[in-house]
């Protein structure tokens, strides 16, 4: 065994440069530096990858050896910086929760990244101080394609510049001066996925993305009205607004009609409670006009307006029906093709009952029907839960309930 | 024996000789092959050369996994990766040549994962000796010429 050890060629030094770069692109920057010790042949390899991935490990590990002092964090990051060679496209950069403020010299290195092609931008900053005030020198980046802001405050760009090639936008903790979502989607005309969670100042939410594929629009604060102007390619849209916001009153939106006209390209649609009272606030209509491209997967959507409306989308013939579940006609078809259900966080209230007994009356196929109750039923009102589903009557023989 | 073969089937032959056939929609898995297939410079038999025949049929057993397991979940998917990847050293090297040189982007990352993993955290002689096939005997002189030189120092 020793013997054979001993006598083995040299393999991994003999793989071609951009697996070499591959591999040490995948393991903690800290490791891949040490391999520059391995041989001469190895010295210079780590400073030409393309990916700096600084996150929360990479400084943990460093504040394991040193105490973390405002200019071990920046030399360090500032070593691996210059001994770096050749174009950086992807950088990313966890600030740690520290004390002190390094807005400075966290402009300096945007500025450095914005000469060195970088393509897919991250900063994450945890730090307990002000937000980072993003510098303006990230709108002249002439190729970046992805950027990611946690925790900053967005300024306004200057006229003739812009992300001209920006394809997806993550900003999380953001703090908007006014207007400037509306800038940014002017300014971005190849944006296709956006992502605002948890930012604020938002105001009027316009959405103005011809090419925007993706939405998602989570837990924001201060948002006084939605709409969609230029929407054509949006397929994927999640809208969350959580327990934060006031009376549904307090912002605007198309009624339920003018929604989905604005979006003729949807797919999948995941909308809270608080967005589909907003969006029923502005009046129900009895039948929805027929959109043919409507949901393209092969799937079975239903948005419960309300708790006693509820719309119901079924690709297959390409036609909406809603109604009041409790009337006697509400969902007069069979539903033919229907296999499979899943029903989460349910609370045993009377309006989910009735939809769960209606499904299972007009359902032929149905196989079966995953039902998960939320973590405030405890044991007793669970068992009075299954007690009254078991009663209720199914179309499908083989239909099997899974509580 | 290619008059058996249905229109969607592709023959791929090792270095040494050994023939396979394979769907043309794992095959083309490898940009390499894809390419010929588009340029229509391929007849039915697909020469691989420098890709012995136990290497080819790893390689097609993890192309044919992918190919079936599009629309499952992603976490069964890494669990095979990271299986499948887990070979002796030597076998490591040469899939990784083949997946290089035939561009099968997704078992060249798993793989690079798998090494990546391999040299995380180990110290520089367990590296130079598992890796870089630096002999035992190098290094321990130069442990001991450095332990030397350590003594003589403090002394």
């Amino acid at each position: 065994m020793t013997d054979r050890r001993i006598y083995r060629r040299d393999q991994i030094s003999e793989l071609p440069r951009n697996i070499i770069e591959g591999i040490l692109e995948r393991m903690p920057i800290r490791d891949a530096a040490r391999t520059s010790i391995l041989s001469t042949k190895w010295r210079s390899i780590w400073t030409t990858i393309s990916q700096l991935k600084l996150g929360n490990q990479f400084f943990k590990d460093t504040l394991k050896i040193k105490p973390m002092v405002k200019h071990e964090l920046v030399s360090v990051v500032e070593k691996i910086l210059l001994l770096h060679d050749g174009p950086i496209p992807m950088f990313l950069l966890c600030i740690p929760r520290i004390r002190f403020d390094c807005s400075a010299d966290i402009d300096r290195w945007i500025l450095f990244l914005s000469r060195n092609g970088i393509k897919d931008l991250t900063l994450i900053n945890n730090s307990d101080n002000e937000p980072y005030k993003l510098h303006s020198c990230i709108y002249s980046c002439p190729e970046l394609t992805r950027l990611e802001l946690v925790n900053g405050i967005f300024k306004a760009p200057r006229k003739s510049s812009g992300f001209h090639n920006l394809i997806s936008l993550h900003l999380k903790k953001i703090a908007f001066a006014r207007n400037i979502l509306r800038t940014l989607f002017s300014m971005s005309p190849l944006l296709q996925r956006l992502t605002i969670k948890h930012c604020t100042g938002i105001g009027n939410l316009n959405i103005q993305a011809p090419k925007l594929k993706r939405l998602l629009v989570l837990h924001n604060t201060e948002i006084q009205s939605i709409c969609f102007t230029d929407t054509q390619n949006l397929s994927y849209i999640t809208i969350i607004f959580g327990l934060t916001m006031g009376s549904p009153k307090s912002v605007k939106t198309p009624n339920v009609v003018r929604f989905l006209g604005d979006l003729p390209r949807i797919a999948e649609l995941n909308l809270d409670g608080f967005f589909i009272k907003i969006l029923a606030a502005g009046g129900v209509p009895h039948r929805l006009p027929t959109t043919a491209n409507l949901l393209k997967t092969n799937w079975f959507c239903i948005l419960v307006l309300s708790s006693k409306t509820c719309i119901i989308m079924e690709r297959n013939d390409e036609e909406l029906v809603l109604n009041r579940l409790e009337a006697p006609n509400c969902l007069d078809r069979m539903l033919d093709k229907l296999q499979s259900v899943k029903i989460s966080y349910v609370m045993g209230l009377e309006p989910e009952l009735l939809f769960i007994k209606l499904l299972l009356a007009r359902s032929p196929m149905l196989e079966t029907i995953f039902i998960q109750h939320s973590a405030e039923v405890d044991f007793e009102k669970g068992f009075s839960i299954s007690k009254e589903l078991a009663r209720f009557p199914r179309v499908s023989p083989k239909a099997a309930i899974i509580y | 024996m290619s008059s058996s073969l249905e229109k969607n089937m592709l023959i791929l032959r090792s270095s040494d000789g050994e023939e396979f056939i394979v769907p043309e929609v794992v095959a083309v898995m490898s940009k390499a092959i894809k390419n010929m297939v588009e340029d229509e410079c391929a007849s039915n038999t697909i020469p691989v050369p420098n890709v012995d025949a136990n290497i080819l049929a790893m390689v097609i057993e993890f192309c044919k996994k992918h190919d079936e397991s599009e629309a499952e979940a992603a976490s069964d998917l890494k669990t095979f990766d990271s299986e499948f990847v887990n070979r002796g050293q030597e076998a490591l090297y040469d899939l990784i040549t083949a997946a290089n040189f035939r561009d099968v982007k997704e078992l060249l990352d798993a793989l690079c994962q798998n090494v990546a993993e391999m040299i995380k955290g180990k110290s520089v002689h367990h590296i130079r000796i598992q890796f870089l096939g630096y002999q035992l005997f190098e290094i321990l002189t130069s442990n001991f010429i450095w332990n030397i030189w350590c003594d003589r120092d403090f002394d």
